[in-house]
């Protein structure tokens, strides 16, 4: 049980007075660790790699995303296993997979980063002004979660897709709407929990403004949580794109993305097995990658939770 | 407590009242019609003609949704467009089945999720942690199709070890459930690691610590109370969303839940099984999350409600 | 940790625990048969059942005066005993079976067949299949509520029923072998009200004996069946909600006899390459065609030199390689085992530089932007992608809309919406082996309606006259001259180019070794999958 006979007296620091925790998180220090630690390293090199490919797609993709090669296909009509000519293999209409997945990114990267900090944010501030304030703003916001959580998400999607042109806009303003009432649920529970201890209390009772109770006191301890949200997150809001694009909300074949290609392709994966995998990896291996980033980011900010 | 769950039951009134409203609404605004889609690729105008005015689709929403709630009130929830059952049966007829795999569901959610948190946060930094860290993102991302047909492949074709899906013995329930529990299991383990890591450098550990108390019962007793706040959150919300139904699944292992109806009918506009579904999904979201809030107070006292 | 352990052990425990329950699941099932599907079955009420998977159950639960001869599309009296036809083809008179019973009991009378037409045609019944019957003189009256009864249906004694229609129509037998004529017993009907189709009772090979909503459908042998020997399986199990990819397990391993749905396209050139399981696959034709309607109402498809381009522009073999070859390329309207079907049509060929040419002298030498709908399950989203690229070669941007097959029968019955459309996994089978039935409800004038299934929007007055007048050729000897007609009807209409004919799919059934009977009956063209009543256990 070694980490935890060394943990520091961090926290009775907090309790009487929150500036004493600043000092540990000066930005050098936060580049300090980030740079010591070899896993945020290589998670930062895969997300900018991931970055780096959705940008320069064009260039360094072997061939157009949309083109079907005559010759991508067997006579029998069967996908292309990896080869000299197609890295990745072929997909089921006998384009390059490869090129599809580095294309792909551009779509599954915006997606996976922006309907999830959309979702974040509206699920951490009605979670926290529910779980904080009490009364009717808790009745009112948690039974707006409850009605939403109810409301039939593919249906929406359905008709939106026939009413309005369709967009990744839409689809991150769908998996947005999905989405936040789970962290709001979560952030709930914890600030409910949260906001009893000592030193918010002592805070309340000093006159601290309310905002400000939020953002030093409450957040930092909520920081962990929507880290784990986050970062999973990354995944299902990736593979939720996919759905939303097949029932046509989203992008419009031939544009591809990660998701997409596992959803049209996954009845073939006992067959086609390189179909499901690579855009799977993809996705798998760039969750992890902002998770890596996340949690050292998170632990150099926080000094509560650092053990060396 | 008591009152505070009347209450509550009252609010899910109001919550079912305005689920049902914009769902109608959303229907009906719905480029699709139901009376087509009967209707088929012979019939002529007329006879579609004919088939909504019988639907009564002809009539004013308002008018429509009137006589739904008057219907819902009674108990009523209409006749399937597609089927010309009652949806009640229906739902009836899936419920069993669907409360299954949501406790199935979500005790594999809990038994692989909650130790192996657990373990990762007192382990922090170990390969231990790493490995579990990657195996949760590898259950979060994996598609559930994917799982499933491996699932039935390996154990249930080549190893004959369970049935190749289907439903009625508990030998039908564990592949099913446990392909549940690989997703959700993943969310379970990081929230518990992270609620652990919070909670273990909190004062009353370290007071229940500092009075002597063994290391195992400080954990079981103190931390992990607290670090549970999160995972009961996440229970209660498990309980609603799988009583609506988990399509995937219930659709590769043969499981006769209520997703699989639900997505059926949304396939063909079949308006009073899609608002049953509503329905049921929403009271079931609404019991979860009042089960979860009437729980958090049992393992935080300093929780109260009023 | 323990909490890991125990959790471990009870992973392997409750594992254990099921193996032991396994071997059971295999048993030996005599003479039944088990046929899986994805989808629930719905209603079995014979007047309002309207989807493939239904329409066959139905057939055998229930009788109409006409059938098929199994495994083809030659007409049979069923029913009816014998019939005749009056010379101006506007009067046909049945003579009744004697002694055929519901499976209550009672006997089947004339007063039966009445009853259950009027029954489909009665707007309450909300059946689909009420149009068909248009030509039987007094049915608007009737369906209008202005009449009690349909005067063109008239009882003459207890087993004779004749029928008038206000006009000829030679495929009228065919309609009458149609399911919403089928017959079913007043007072059970009334009994059991809208259940009906739930508690279905009628004449047919089978019974219903078990029904666990969204589990299984068991179908029961009816001993009294009055077609002497059959059926030849004691008992039929539906069993639904299984997954295509899941059911081919479960027929490897015996579990199921027949696969609902078909071969999974995932397996597909797994089963057709491997010699032990390509042995358990019937081939066949289906009378199916799969096209994209092009809408002549909307600008530039309203110039016939556009719609005849974008028919040069496909390449069809290609596509079939998508799907795996499972289709023989479309020229025309009609598929292969369809009367009429014109073997010395080519159609349009393809050809690019042809079509370019075309486009050019359209005043679209470089092409123009249009959108192509798409029902969103596999593979149409992979065959519409097809189509578009084919269409980006003659210059011609089609943004693609991939949506639920709600919407887009919306969209095709809108009018003005859809330019192009690709009518894979909505293109129903034909209703009945007639060339009027690929002409009345998707391409005539009549049908030029919104909410109808005329995608192309497409009417032309003269062609309407020929199949007027080659469906007043109702006589038997005609049969021959009508054909030739329909021949130039289809051909007359291609010259139009409502249409781009893209493929005939092939049927592939697959069953176990248990189940047999001639292989004509795996490939039925009315019975999908297979022939209920007329397969048997050989094993």
């Amino acid at each position: 049980m070694g980490p935890l006979q060394h943990s520091e007296s961090a926290a009775v620091i907090v309790t009487a007075t929150a500036p004493a925790r600043r000092r540990a998180s000066s930005p050098a220090t936060v580049w300090d660790r980030v740079k010591r630690t070899r896993a945020a390293v290589f998670g930062l090199v895969v997300v900018a790699a991931v970055i780096g490919g959705a940008l320069l797609a064009p260039w360094i993709a072997p061939y157009d995303p949309a083109r079907q090669f005559t010759d991508g296909l067997s006579p029998e009509g069967r996908p292309l296993p990896p080869s000299g000519r197609f890295w990745l293999g072929t997909d089921l209409l006998g384009r390059d997979l490869l090129t599809r997945l580095i294309y792909g990114a551009r779509v599954s990267l915006l997606i996976g980063v922006l309907a999830n900090a959309a979702a974040l944010t509206i699920g951490t501030l009605f979670g926290a002004a529910a779980g904080y304030f009490r009364g009717w703003v808790s009745t009112v916001f948690m039974r707006l979660t409850d009605m939403m959580m109810a409301f039939p998400a593919l249906i929406l999607a359905i008709a939106l897709a026939a009413i309005l042109r369709p967009s990744l806009w839409i689809v991150a303003m769908v998996i947005a709407m999905v989405n936040w009432v789970w962290i709001a649920r979560i952030i709930y529970s914890q600030v409910l929990s949260t906001s009893q201890r000592e030193f918010i209390e002592a805070a309340r009772a000093l006159g601290v403004p309310t905002w400000r109770i939020f953002w030093k006191h409450l957040f930092p301890h909520l920081l962990p949580i929507l880290l784990v949200w986050g970062t999973l997150g990354v995944s299902t809001t990736v593979m939720f794109e996919a759905s939303l694009s097949f029932l046509g909300v989203g992008v419009r074949p031939p544009t591809p993305s990660w998701g997409g290609t596992i959803n049209e392709s996954q009845s073939y994966f006992l067959e086609a097995p390189w179909l499901v995998a690579f855009p799977g990896a993809a996705i798998l291996l760039t969750s992890l990658a902002f998770n890596l980033v996340g949690d050292t980011l998170r632990d150099a900010i926080d000094p509560q939770l650092r053990s060396r | 407590m008591g009152v505070y769950a009347i209450r509550r039951l009252a609010q899910s009134v109001v919550i079912l009242l305005g689920v049902t409203v914009i769902t109608f609404a959303l229907l009906y605004a719905l480029p699709a019609d139901p009376a087509r889609m009967i209707a088929g690729r012979s019939a002529t105008a007329d006879t579609v003609a004919r088939i909504r005015s019988e639907l009564g689709l002809d009539q004013p929403l308002p008018v429509q949704y009137a006589r739904y709630l008057a219907r819902l009130v009674r108990g009523n929830l209409g006749r399937s467009y597609a089927q010309k059952i009652e949806v009640t049966d229906l739902l009836r007829s899936r419920l069993a089945a669907t409360f299954w795999l949501m406790l199935g569901g979500i005790a594999f959610e809990l038994l692989i999720g909650l130790p192996v948190g657990m373990l990762a946060a007192l382990r922090r930094r170990s390969a231990m942690d790493q490995s579990v860290m990657v195996g949760a993102f590898l259950g979060v991302s994996a598609p559930q199709f994917v799982v499933g047909l491996f699932l039935l492949y390996w154990l249930a074709y080549r190893w004959g070890l369970f049935p190749l899906g289907g439903y009625g013995s508990p030998a039908h329930l564990i592949l099913p459930a446990f392909a549940l529990g690989i997703a959700g299991g993943g969310w379970y383990a990081r929230v518990m690691r992270s609620a652990m890591l919070d909670v273990i450098h909190q004062d009353y550990v370290r007071t229940a610590r500092a009075k002597g108390l063994g290391e195992t019962r400080v954990i079981l007793k103190h931390a992990m109370r607290n670090a549970l706040l999160p995972v009961v959150s996440m229970v209660g919300l498990d309980i609603g969303t799988f009583m609506g139904g988990v399509v995937v699944v219930e659709s590769v292992f043969s499981w006769p839940g209520i997703g699989q109806l639900a997505w059926q009918a949304i396939q063909i506009v079949d308006i009073p099984v899609i608002m049953g579904v509503v329905v049921v999904s929403a009271l079931a979201i609404t019991t979860g999350n009042l089960l979860a809030d009437l729980a958090y107070p049992l393992l935080d006292p300093k929780i109260r409600y009023g | 940790m323990r909490q890991g352990w125990i959790g471990l052990a009870a992973l392997v425990g409750l594992a254990l625990l099921a193996s032991l329950v396994a071997p059971t699941w295999g048993q030996n099932r005599g003479d039944s048969m088990i046929v899986t599907f994805k989808d629930d079955i719905s209603t079995l009420d014979p007047a309002i059942g309207y989807d493939w998977q239904n329409w066959s159950i139905i057939k055998s639960i229930f009788d109409g005066l006409m059938d098929y001869e199994p495994g083809t599309t030659k007409l049979v009296p069923h029913l009816a005993e014998s019939f005749t036809v009056s010379a101006d083809g506007k009067s046909y008179t049945f003579k009744l079976r004697r002694g055929v019973k519901f499976h209550n009991g009672r006997e089947v009378t004339a007063a039966d067949v009445k009853y259950s037409l009027e029954r489909t045609l009665n707007p309450k019944t909300q059946s689909p299949g009420a149009g068909f019957f248009g030509d039987i003189a007094g049915t608007k009256e009737f369906a209008d509520g202005k009449a009690k009864e349909v005067s063109g249906i008239k009882t003459a004694d207890k087993y004779t029923i004749a029928f008038t229609l206000s006009k000829p129509n030679a495929a009228f037998l065919h309609i009458l072998a149609l399911n919403f004529a089928h017959v079913v017993p007043k007072e059970e009907v009334e009994k059991t009200g809208a259940d009906f189709g739930h508690k279905p009772v009628g004449t047919g090979a089978f019974k219903v004996k078990e029904w666990v909503l969204g589990q299984r459908l068991v179908l029961a042998r009816n001993p009294d069946y009055f077609v002497k020997g059959r059926p030849y399986l004691e008992e039929i199990v539906f069993q639904v909600g299984v997954e295509p990819n899941v059911a081919f397990l479960k027929l490897q391993r015996g579990e199921v006899d027949i696969l609902g749905d078909g071969i999974p396209p995932a397996e597909f050139t797994k089963v057709m390459n491997d010699a032990k399981l390509r042995a358990l696959v019937a081939v066949g034709d289906q009378l199916q065609t799969g096209y994209v309607t092009i809408n002549t109402q909307v600008k530039p498809f309203t110039d016939v030199r556009v719609r005849r381009a974008v028919n040069m522009a496909i390449d069809k073999q290609r596509i079939i390689r998508i799907i795996n070859n499972r289709a023989v390329p479309a020229v025309q309207v009609l598929p292969p085992l369809m009367p009429g079907y014109d073997k010395e049509y080519k159609g349009y060929v393809f050809d690019v530089a042809q079509a370019k040419k075309l486009l050019a002298e359209a005043g679209y030498p470089s092409g123009f932007s249009t959108v192509l709908y798409a029902n969103n399950t596999d593979p149409n989203p992979r065959i519409a992608q097809a189509i578009q690229q084919d269409l980006a070669a003659i210059g011609i941007k089609a943004e693609l809309k991939t949506l639920a097959q709600s919407t887009v029968i919306e969209a095709g019955g809108t009018k003005g919406q859809a330019p192009l459309l690709w009518s894979g996994g909505m293109a129903w089978i034909a209703d009945y082996p007639d060339p009027n039935d690929f002409y009345w409800p998707i391409l005539s004038c009549a049908s030029l309606s919104p909410g109808t299934w005329n995608w192309a929007w497409y009417c032309n007055q003269r062609v309407e006259k020929m199949v007027e007048e080659a469906d007043a050729l109702v006589q038997a000897s005609q049969a021959a001259a009508r054909e030739a007609k329909y021949r130039d009807i289809y051909r007359a209409v291609m010259q139009d180019a409502p249409w781009i004919p893209i493929f005939h799919e092939k049927r592939y059934t697959m069953h176990t070794v248990r189940i047999g009977g001639s292989p004509l009956l795996f490939n039925d063209p009315i019975h999908i999958p297979v022939h209920y009543t007329e397969v048997r256990v050989v094993q």
